[in-house]
């Protein structure tokens, strides 16, 4: 874009990607939002609606809802588009947070190639291509490597979020705090607070750094300190 | 007319008027910001009284005006006037008319505590009329206590240890220096 292509806008996987979960997110927190019954008006509905979901996915934060309203009037199916927002978060390269839109673009061609392959003849060779700032296929190790990262990010939001199950907490609240803990999205739902136990709040902070590192940093200095400690 | 007609008439006519307040002020009730975002539903459409520090401006818009106030631990003492540290902010919007906030002189900041208000209003859980804004409809306010200024003198112990993180600073710069030579 930077350099005039355009055209990278509507080739680009990763554009593509956001571009759809965003609409099929929207729509489907539209549907959500107007079965509460809370916006009459559906001005109203898509403008409290789309930037609260536009926040969560671009995992900026900002809200103009109180934290509370996301349980005591969004409700649980709400909630639910959100958390999937936060969870698959923006793009790489960019200060967001969560799995990427390039990981989840990268993650459905290989899913729609293995289903080609598998009603394909066996004698037909299948290649998947993707766009990502130029023509490239889709080999083994980068799916290998999407597939690690988009899987330990997911454990992540399972791990953090029975943490707050275990801390007492409803599990919608607690899934929807991990996951924005997890992908560093800055919502919540009122559930993190000054009277919140320590050691939630400490897990909190973990899964926040290794979502940030996204893992492999992080797992590299471990594997570094490790060496260090046994002189090698 | 007999007399006890125009007697009964005149008493009807004396009590209509408080009847009508004492209704009106027996629909008010109470309100905290958590309670009212706690159970928006249940208060949705109820006449409130909400009573907190107005902070940051007045919005003025033609006649009307935006006000927040906030109701929560620090909003009739700062920390620095030796309130306990108990949550974060929490207070609402109130959206009244211009005249009515025109009553608040000190809007609370980190060097003021605003004034001490107490609004009478319609609770609307997502306004249609205002984009869908959980608020409180305003029709009267009243100041309860005027604002003061907070004093907050620059604490020593801070002065020290901004010096002794700025010496870490050059020591880690100058280190880090030597390191990148000597390679």
């Amino acid at each position: 874009m930077w350099h005039g292509w355009r055209g990278e806008l509507v080739r680009n996987i990763e554009t593509r990607s956001f571009a759809l979960t965003l609409a099929v997110l929207s729509v489907a927190a539209a549907w959500a939002l107007a079965d509460t019954g809370i916006y009459g008006d559906w001005v109203v509905l898509f403008r409290k609606g789309f930037y609260q979901l536009v926040s969560a996915h671009t995992t900026t934060g900002f809200g103009t809802i109180y934290s509370r309203a996301f349980v005591t009037q969004w409700g649980p199916g709400a909630m639910l588009i959100t958390m999937a927002a936060m969870a698959i978060g923006a793009s790489s390269c960019s200060t967001a947070g969560g799995i990427k839109g390039l990981r989840v673009g990268l993650i459905t061609k290989s899913f729609l190639g293995e289903v080609r392959r598998t009603i394909s003849p066996e004698s037909s060779r299948i290649t998947v291509r993707y766009h990502h700032i130029r023509d490239q296929v889709l080999g083994e190790p980068v799916t290998r490597s999407v597939l690690t990262i988009a899987v330990i990010f997911i454990t992540m939001y399972a791990v953090v979020a029975a943490a707050g199950v275990f801390a007492g907490y409803p599990v919608e609240q607690a899934v929807f705090e991990g996951i924005s803990a997890a992908s560093n999205s800055g919502l919540s739902c009122g559930l993190l607070t000054p009277s919140t136990p320590d050691l939630l709040k400490g897990v909190y902070v973990l899964a926040m750094w290794l979502g940030r590192m996204e893992f492999i940093a992080v797992l590299a200095l471990a594997g570094w300190a490790w060496a260090v400690v046994r002189g090698r | 007319m007999k007399l006890h007609v125009r007697l009964a008439l005149v008493c009807l006519v004396v009590a209509l008027p408080v009847i009508g307040t004492g209704t009106a002020f027996g629909d008010t009730r109470t309100a905290s910001s958590t309670e009212l975002v706690e159970h928006p539903a249940e208060w949705d459409g109820a006449t409130v009284t909400f009573e907190g520090e107005a902070i940051g401006e007045a919005m003025v818009r033609g006649g009307d005006a935006w006000i927040h106030v906030n109701d929560d631990a620090y909003a009739r003492d700062s920390i620095e006037a030796g309130a306990e540290l108990a949550g974060y902010n929490s207070g609402m919007p109130v959206h009244l008319p211009a005249e009515e906030a025109d009553k608040i002189e000190e809007f609370g900041s980190h060097t003021v505590q605003g004034d001490l208000v107490r609004v009478v209003g319609v609770f609307r859980a997502a306004s249609p009329e205002h984009g869908g804004e959980m608020l409180i409809e305003g029709s009267s306010l009243e100041v309860v206590r005027d604002g003061s200024p907070i004093a907050d003198p620059l604490k020593p112990w801070k002065v020290w240890l901004a010096a002794l993180l700025a010496a870490a600073c050059a020591g880690v710069f100058y280190a880090l220096r030597r390191l990148t030579h000597s390679a």
